[in-house]
């Protein structure tokens, strides 16, 4: 749970690819029910919603209430599979499975209610994949705007933004280019991975290549810049574990592998 | 500043219990967006963290 900026946790969701729930609060009520001195900190709620603990090391009163839980799914049986497909990140599956769940019909009360909210999450989140991958068409990402148009308009039945991605795509798809985009869009992936991973100068080296190989592709221009980007903010061999590197926010005099582009 | 932090920890000490609020969110990740209800029956463990 964070109050910042959105921007900032979609970089950082990115990065660290969590596997557990995260949120954003902004107004900071829960924080202040806590009395939140530093960061991280830790809260628990108990099995009737009242807060518990708050403090640094929770282990114990998780203990303590845990024998009282109930095991499982927080999402009613019949939307236990919805809810996976969207805590999986395949909104496409989680789309279908919510439609074929409300032409069914037959839904209790709170069942709908979760359905409802699913869907509006689902349509939120399709919205905003697509304003992504059209920031990423502009900067020149063109194969993962292809990914994500392709994705959004096969949606069936059709999310609210099916048409639109649909008309993108066809653009894309009238590019003679296209094909040698998305083979460049192969070794950007790669490169990508390498500085997700921290490995700067793995990425470096990679986009670098991937610019000189593909040159004339708007992939190949994005990967350049990318790769002059890593170089000039001097992070080529920074090392997490080295204190002078994390100081610094880039690589030490000891780490620094140079690069040449 | 430290006084202000320590303040509602002392509640704590006091074994003030509070009820959670209901989550205003403004983005969920990794799950479908979750309210107070469709925790009952749960422990929850909250960590609150910066990005930085």
């Amino acid at each position: 749970m964070t109050d910042e900026d959105p921007k900032l946790v979609d970089a950082f969701v990115e990065k660290r690819k969590p596997t557990y729930p995260v949120v954003v609060l902004p107004g900071g009520e829960l924080e202040k029910m806590l009395g939140v001195p530093h960061f991280p900190y830790s809260g628990v709620i108990d099995t009737k919603g009242m807060i518990a603990y708050a403090g640094d090391t929770p282990e114990g009163m998780i203990k303590k209430l845990m024998k009282d839980a109930k095991p499982g799914s927080i999402w009613p049986k019949k939307l236990q599979k919805a809810g996976s497909l969207i805590r999986a990140g395949k909104l496409g599956d989680a789309w279908s499975e919510v439609q074929s769940l409300r032409a069914a019909g037959g839904l209790e009360k709170r069942e709908d209610a979760v359905l409802s909210r699913f869907t509006a999450h689902i349509e939120q989140n399709a919205s905003n994949e697509l304003e992504s991958a059209q920031k990423a068409m502009k900067a020149g990402r063109v194969h993962i705007a292809y990914r994500s148009f392709a994705t959004l308009a096969a949606a069936k039945p059709a999310l609210s933004v099916s048409e639109e991605a649909g008309k993108l795509l066809a653009e894309l798809k009238s590019d003679p280019k296209l094909d040698a985009e998305l083979k460049a869009g192969e070794a950007y992936d790669k490169a990508l991975a390498k500085e997700e991973a921290g490995d700067y100068y793995g990425a470096a080296v990679g986009f670098r290549d991937c610019a000189r190989k593909n040159a004339g592709t708007r992939v190949g221009e994005s990967a350049e810049k990318r790769a002059k980007s890593i170089v000039e903010r001097g992070l080529p061999g920074m090392e997490p574990a080295c204190f002078r590197c994390e100081e610094a926010k880039k690589a030490c005099e000891k780490h620094a592998k140079p690069v040449k582009l | 500043m430290l006084a202000l932090a320590v303040l509602p920890l002392l509640g704590w000490a006091q074994g003030a219990e509070q009820k959670a609020p209901e989550f205003q969110a403004k983005q969920w990740y990794n799950t479908a967006p979750i309210q107070l209800e469709d925790l009952e029956g749960k422990v929850v463990l909250i960590q609150v963290f910066r990005t930085w």
